[in-house]
């Protein structure tokens, strides 16, 4: 990689110069985007850049699913400025920061398939007694499956007596899913 | 060196039915960010012998401004419960993990100098214990009824954040059981992405 380089304003397009190896996502030459931000420590200047749809899309359902298994965000990299050049006029990508479909993709390809991480925290709280699932959205979720199912034997008997009680409700799902008439 | 947590009340429990919610994110930095000075500045504020009023505001802050740092947040995780038993042990969890983290020096290789050839992060987390209904309400109107493709999404952050940085109404209204903290300990630190992919913090998920 190359030191030095001009800070590059927010939202200017720039293609990452041939033969830049990055350490985490390999040769990256060519690569363009759009910089978010860019600042200089110890006299190098650092690009952050969003890279752009036609890089992502260039790097085929294969190359991005290599990152996705090993959860490395390729759509957002740091590089020296020196590593980069601006892209010519013609392919001045917008000035508004581009947003892909990577999330989409990387929850599809690997996070469907991964424990919910909001109850990761909650498992490990429980000591792995898995009593603390039970008592979070599955719970509650529970509870409305089974309050739902209440509900549907008291407008079944409700029918079947024909009580004619005048009740309008039955009652109301309280904001935790509890029953309350 | 500066404390780097925040702790609103060194009490682990709340009276009455408790709910919890907490986020962590790591955002991309370098040395100076100014989001991290000011975050680092706003955590060194926050006290048990502030007022409710003055922790809540300066965590709302808090979260105000890593929310305008959306673009930078590159991994993140949140949680909730409205169990309130649930609640109390996510919450002292939590809190104790920090604690043990942001408190101590870093284990060996956890923490890296700024790296000149790949991204540099720190960590940002808030944990939320409250017995008051605004933040029940919030967590049962909002994440309840997300999709798991929806979690972590950027747009599902940014609604989680500015959300929470609205003090009234919002979330953290009259909360008395809160943390927020910056991580690494030493603002010449930071976590390098492979550390975040590494096991300790599986949890993390990736925000593209």
């Amino acid at each position: 990689m190359t030191p030095g380089g001009a800070e590059q304003p927010a939202g200017s397009g720039i293609q990452i110069r041939p033969g830049v190896t990055h350490p985490t996502l390999g040769p990256i030459g060519g690569w363009q985007g759009t910089v978010m931000r860019s600042f200089a420590v110890e006299g190098t200047t650092y690009c952050d850049i969003e890279m752009s749809p036609s890089t992502l899309g260039a790097l085929g359902t294969k190359g991005r699913n290599a990152f996705y298994e090993h959860k490395i965000v390729f759509t957002r990299i740091r590089v020296r400025a020196g590593d980069t050049q601006p892209l010519p006029a013609a392919v001045q990508p917008q000035a508004q920061l581009l947003e892909a479909r990577a999330q989409h993709e990387w929850f599809s390809e690997v996070g469907i398939r991964e424990s919910d991480p909001t109850k990761f925290v909650a498992d490990r709280a429980a000591g792995g007694t898995g009593k603390v699932d039970m008592g979070r959205r599955q719970a509650i979720r529970q509870l409305v499956a089974v309050g739902g199912l209440i509900m549907v034997i008291m407008i079944s008997v409700q029918q079947d007596c024909n009580c004619g009680s005048g009740r309008a409700g039955y009652g109301s799902w309280g904001r935790s899913g509890g029953f309350s008439s | 060196m500066a404390q780097r947590y925040g702790l609103f009340n060194d009490a682990r429990v709340t009276e009455g039915n408790a709910a919890f919610f907490a986020l962590q994110a790591a955002v991309s930095t370098y040395p100076g960010d100014p989001l991290r000075r000011d975050l680092d500045a706003l955590v060194s504020q926050i006290s048990s012998s502030s007022d409710t009023a003055a922790q809540t505001a300066l965590a709302a802050k808090g979260v105000q401004l890593l929310a305008g740092a959306l673009p930078f947040i590159e991994y993140c995780v949140w949680d909730y419960t409205l169990v309130s038993g649930v609640a109390q042990k996510e919450f002292a969890s939590w809190v104790d993990d920090l604690q043990e983290v942001a408190g101590g020096a870093p284990e060996s290789g956890d923490v890296t100098p700024f790296l000149t050839d790949d991204t540099s992060y720190f960590v940002v987390t808030l944990a939320v214990l409250s017995s008051h209904a605004a933040l029940s309400s919030w967590l049962d109107y909002y994440p309840e009824h997300l999709s798991g493709e929806q979690f972590f999404e950027r747009k599902t952050i940014a609604a989680i954040l500015k959300r929470l940085a609205n003090i009234t109404p919002g979330p953290l209204a009259h909360c008395t059981n809160a943390m927020f903290a910056t991580m690494p300990v030493s603002p010449a630190d930071f976590y390098s992405g492979k550390r975040l992919r590494a096991e300790d913090w599986s949890y993390l998920r990736p925000i593209y």
